[in-house]
């Protein structure tokens, strides 16, 4: 059922729900179909609408300190399905090593372990639809002690999770998905341990709010919003809920993306490689994780041309309507797109373009309590208060970048595939002059804000994604991840959003 | 071997061009490039090469 808050409708969240998922992205709604297929009655809260406003997107307008990062109003999205509106798509899971504590990474390690994750593999990889679970990865050309080749398995089109569960959503009894709620207050109970209700309002003005009450709440905002919705609780506790130790929006980790600079291949190259550390690698050069990519200067789709095939399809392609109709009825169906045929078979085998293109390295960014969510001292037409980012780069990722870059050169080199020219900023480890030059910037990923670890001074959400100090207060996304690694976030968010399913399912109705 | 060679060639034109000065084989004798070593890796004009390069693109670790 699908209601809009801002309107009489909301008096059908009167009644109590087992769960509350504040945020409908992918999170929230993955959560909450999860719940839902047990039996679950959630409360969904969508801030946003249907389709993007202006007026919520600006709720996530906020600062920047310290290195240039993009627009906090641009690198997300506030309507339904939230991020997943401007996904590109791109899965891999985490490696076995990024949950690991490293002792050249202070601060890193998971309380859980990729086994604990693996079980929702396959599951993900359905709702992604992705084909099959699992990640082969492809042979290196060369064996190499020090580095492999990796795969990234594409959501194609990228899943756009309010779209793609509409219609499930409107259909379900067990999910009540309110539109235009905006949350503005968790309440807790006088032992200021348990969540007694949620407060929410529209954006209108003069709108007193009404309030959702649940056996557990989860907050699936976002890696930015998730730490801010914890520090503007602040009715009951002037530091914020789970925020004893000063912790909640500490450790805010990107995915740093570089271009490293140009590259001239021995052979022909046509498609995107990507290239990742071993874990001795990581070990011996006592470095972070990383992946290194290698792209052809023409788009990926301009694979080489059959000779015959092309013939084949220019006969095709000129002959009358009926002839080209016939070849589609009986299946020998050649695409006549403009870009193919004998012409684009001569153009691209005198390509010299083929024989160069460029490197990138994207990173998994070095704990540091000093990067951070915090509040700022400007109010949202909420009253609350919006965002500053604290976004800096450290040694360790100074040295994680150079090194990975000088041994990428020498990979390539080995491996037979070409030589790279970096840039000379990453030389001489100037991050300011690479992010002044537009060459470093990050991925729109937003992690770690509420990182996950089973000591309450080391992270803000336990093993099972509770905020420590509450007894029925979650968090889901990539706000509770412990550090980084170098994928992209998306299939571990989901893994999670799942799992957290499992225990929701498990202590509240099992 | 000739791809090898042609690369190598296409490196060593571009390297060259890239710091203004003349291709192999000019009459005036080019200007020594500085290399700067990081370990097993080697830096001219911003190209990571390895010793064989050097070697085939005579250049020399400065």
């Amino acid at each position: 059922m699908i209601l809009d808050a801002g309107t009489a409708e909301r008096s059908a969240f009167a009644e109590p729900f087992d769960v509350c998922i504040i945020g409908a992205g992918p999170a929230g709604i993955t959560l909450a179909r999860r719940l839902a297929s047990a039996g679950a009655g959630v409360a969904l809260m969508e801030g946003g609408d249907l389709d993007f406003s202006n007026d919520s997107q600006d709720l996530y307008t906020g600062r920047i300190s310290g290195l240039d990062y993009f627009p906090l109003d641009a690198v997300r999205l506030r309507y339904l399905g939230g991020s997943s509106n401007h996904w590109a798509g791109a899965c891999r899971e985490l490696d076995a090593h990024d949950f690991e504590p490293r002792p050249h990474h202070p601060w890193s390690g998971w309380p859980i372990g990729k086994e604990d994750l693996d079980p929702y593999q396959g599951e993900v990889a359905r709702i992604l639809r992705l084909d099959g679970g699992n990640f082969p990865d492809p042979p290196l050309r060369r064996d190499s002690d020090d580095f492999r080749r990796i795969l990234y398995r594409d959501s194609r089109p990228p899943l756009r999770f309010g779209e793609a569960f509409h219609d499930e959503i409107a259909a379900s009894d067990a999910i009540r998905l309110a539109l235009n709620a905006n949350l503005v207050d968790l309440r807790l109970d006088d032992t200021l341990g348990t969540v007694t209700e949620a407060r929410f309002r529209s954006l209108e003005a003069d709108d007193p709010g009404f309030a959702v009450r649940a056996r557990a709440y989860v907050l699936c905002a976002g890696g930015l919003e998730n730490p801010r919705i914890l520090l503007n609780a602040r009715s009951q506790i002037p530091a914020g809920i789970g925020n004893q130790h000063d912790l909640v929006g500490r450790f805010f980790c990107e995915h740093p993306y570089m271009r490293v600079g140009e590259v001239v291949f021995e052979e022909r190259f046509f498609a995107t490689e990507y290239h990742a550390p071993t874990p001795d690698f990581l070990d011996a050069y006592e470095v972070l994780d990383f992946n290194l990519q290698l792209l052809a200067d023409r788009p990926r789709t301009r694979q080489p041309l059959s000779l015959p095939k092309e013939v084949a399809r220019e006969a095709v392609c000129v002959a009358p309507f009926t002839e080209r109709l016939a070849q589609r009825v009986v299946g020998n169906t050649l695409s006549c797109a403009d870009d193919l045929g004998l012409r684009a078979y001569f153009e691209r085998r005198e390509m010299p373009e083929d024989f160069s293109g460029f490197a990138a390295i994207q990173f998994e960014q070095a704990l540091d309590p000093s990067n951070r969510v915090r509040l700022a001292a400007e109010r949202d037409a909420l009253g609350l208060q919006r965002i500053v980012l604290d976004w800096r780069l450290d040694d360790l990722d100074r040295r994680t970048m150079r090194t990975a870059v000088l041994h990428f050169g020498m990979l390539l080199a080995d491996q037979g595939i070409g030589r790279v020219r970096v840039t000379d900023w990453i030389l001489e480890d100037d991050f300011q002059a690479g992010n002044a030059a537009g060459d470093l910037s990050g991925s729109y990923h937003h992690m770690c804000t509420t990182r996950m670890s089973d000591d309450p001074r080391r992270g803000v959400v336990d093993r099972d994604c509770r905020v420590h100090g509450t007894s029925n207060l979650y968090a889901g996304g990539s706000s509770v991840f412990a550090t980084a690694g170098h994928a992209t976030p998306t299939f571990t968010i989901l893994q999670l959003a799942l799992r957290l399913g499992d225990h929701l399912d498990e202590t509240l109705l099992g | 071997m000739t791809g090898r060679r042609s690369f190598l060639k296409t490196t060593a034109l571009a390297a060259l061009a890239a710091a203004g000065l003349p291709a192999l084989g000019a009459s005036a004798a080019p200007a020594p490039l500085p290399v700067r070593r990081f370990g097993e890796a080697f830096v001219v004009n911003g190209w990571i090469l390895t010793a064989r390069d050097l070697e085939a693109l005579r250049l020399h670790d400065t």
